[in-house]
């Protein structure tokens, strides 16, 4: 209630501008009309999950958030590592690399060639089960699942950013070509800015991708104590709330990631289509 | 002039070349990683080319060699399909976790993704949750949902087919509303009901939209098998990986990645010919 009367205000101001007067309101009603249902189904969701079920492996959802509240110091520590450490430094490394590799396949064709089939592949290929053999390589500590989120990223990263540098229109090149436009101007008018939304998209998997892959690496090397090991050790001596605690943890750092890159993406790709809106 | 031959060449070459390259560098990785260990071995040997033959042939290698890794993936198909140092009964258990996963998850996520194309209120309620549904880590949850099912091949199918079934359901919802609205206005004039515009229209747009779905999926549910499998199981690859690591057996590693990323591509490529040969009667759609 109190949110619609304060949309409904700052919809008030422009009263007098006519036929604009009714829009917001609407539009508003719209809004809501999205919002409401999906958080009907969570409530309902929720106040089952509350003071229904009767598992321990589903403990209610307050006593999550008072794990979470009890333990959040731990907690926070083991953030640090999985998301600062392991994710967040094997994303950017695995990001960088894949853009510049991305580049050179896009500049010369026979690299194209030669290495886009094994990005391909790698689609169907079950990298994470390689975990065990980098922390035998590189030890328990963080780069190790640095590096195996560096290996999960690379490949979507080249993919897009291959498939998006070469994906602009032959007839824009050729028409900067007869202006004798040279290949940096080609790249950086043409090319980078076709590549953009994909190489975005990318980015944007690529960053659920790293909480995921720096989690689930943890699972393969029981020491140190990230998120990961946390939820591994909690199930092991079934201390379910701390378990869904660190879930939950992971799954909010997810989506704040994305968003995120979301925001970015706009922010560098405010002209493209699919931005527009009719009014 | 473009023959055959020619155009093979330029698609197969690179790809050759790149592969030749790949494993090359393996090489000269594996004999630069086992050195030290080869050195501290035998203290006694000399020689720069008996080192390095010496280096593929350590038991324990720190970088095992491509060789090394096709010989046991071989070795260990050369034994009672039963006998679990054999690939074939991880392979099995492996694989029976993953198509079951794809059967589930795939008629799950057509069954949600046509309920949502006819129901607009369930489509609002519900496809928002099935969208953030893939930002939760379900992998994380694979610890909690093993517990609950016990060391059993359903609990893997509920990883397996829930990681399929978001795939399938997102690829579903577009290919059925992807038929051409001229058709189904077409479809509509002649009276026709919902179920036959659903069943002669609709499913056969939606059906190349729902394999690329499973293919997604198919990956999806190789790792969650595998990492499911981490958290208690007798068979698997999953298993035979945590088997592995108490041994550092690197190079039973090496051959179940070999063997695990076999699995992957053959489901891949047994989901493109289903494709091909189900889709293949329908006539090309813009």
């Amino acid at each position: 209630m109190i949110k619609r009367t304060t949309i409904l205000k700052s919809g008030y101001p422009t009263a007098g501008a006519g036929g604009l007067v009714s829009i917001r309101p609407r539009r508003f009603l719209r809004y809501a009309g999205t919002i409401a249902p999906p958080v009907l189904v969570l409530v309902v969701v929720l106040a089952l999950w509350q003071w229904v079920v009767k598992k321990p492996e589903l403990p209610p959802p307050s006593a999550i958030l008072a794990s979470l509240g009890t333990n959040r110091a731990g907690i926070w520590a083991s953030w640090q590592i999985t998301v600062w450490q392991e994710a967040l430094r094997g994303y950017l490394a695995g990001c960088v690399l894949g853009i510049l590799v991305g580049i050179v396949c896009s500049r010369f064709d026979w690299v194209r060639r030669g290495l886009l089939p094994y990005a391909v592949l790698s689609n169907s290929v079950p990298i994470i089960a390689i975990s065990p053999i980098l922390v035998f390589w590189f030890g328990y500590d963080w780069p190790s699942k640095a590096a195996i989120v560096l290996v999960i990223t690379f490949f979507p990263m080249l993919l897009n950013t291959a498939t998006g540098l070469t994906s602009y229109s032959p007839l824009a090149r050729e028409l900067l070509t007869s202006y004798a436009a040279s290949s940096w101007t080609i790249f950086r008018r043409l090319q980078l800015p076709t590549a953009l939304p994909m190489i975005f998209n990318g980015l944007k998997i690529c960053s659920t991708l790293s909480v995921i892959g720096a989690t689930v690496a943890e699972y393969f090397s029981s020491q140190g104590t990230g998120l990961g090991t946390q939820i591994n050790d909690g199930a092991q001596v079934a201390q379910w709330d701390l378990v869904w605690a660190c879930v939950l943890v992971a799954s909010v750092t997810g989506i704040l990631f994305y968003a995120v890159l979301m925001i970015l993406e706009r922010l560098f790709t405010f002209w493209h289509v699919s931005y527009r809106t009719s009014d | 002039m473009r023959t055959p031959f020619r155009s093979f060449g330029r698609a197969f070459l690179p790809v050759a070349l790149v592969g030749a390259a790949i494993i090359v560098v393996w090489y000269i990785l594996a004999v630069r990683g086992n050195w030290a260990q080869v050195q501290q071995q035998d203290p006694t040997i000399r020689g720069f080319w008996n080192t390095a033959r010496a280096t593929m042939q350590v038991d324990q290698p720190w970088v095992p060699t491509p060789h090394q890794v096709v010989q046991n993936l071989y070795q260990s198909l050369d034994r009672s399909p039963n006998d679990p140092r054999a690939i074939w009964v991880h392979l099995g258990t492996t694989g029976a976790e993953m198509g079951l996963g794809l059967l589930a998850g795939g008629v799950l996520g057509l069954l949600i993704a046509t309920l949502f194309v006819h129901s607009r209120p369930m489509e609002r309620a519900f496809l928002p949750w099935v969208v953030a549904s893939q930002t939760v880590p379900v992998l994380a949850l694979a610890p909690i949902v093993i517990s609950i099912f016990g060391i059993t091949l359903t609990g893997k199918v509920v990883v397996t087919s829930y990681l399929v079934f978001f795939a399938v359901t997102i690829s579903a919802i577009k290919g059925l509303r992807s038929a051409d609205p001229l058709a189904h206005e077409l479809m509509r004039s002649y009276a026709a009901n919902p179920w036959q515009i659903y069943w002669k229209l609709r499913f056969p747009a939606a059906l190349p939209f729902v394999f690329t779905g499973l293919k997604i999926g198919a990956t999806a549910a190789l790792v969650g098998a595998i990492v499911a499998e981490l958290f208690g199981s007798n068979y698997g690859l999953g298993q035979r990986i945590v088997f592995a690591s108490y041994y550092t057996q690197t190079i039973v590693w090496w051959s179940t990645m070999l063997a695990a990323s076999l699995l992957g591509l053959a489901a891949y490529s047994l989901l493109a010919g289903a494709e091909r040969l189900i889709v293949r009667a329908r006539p090309p759609q813009s």
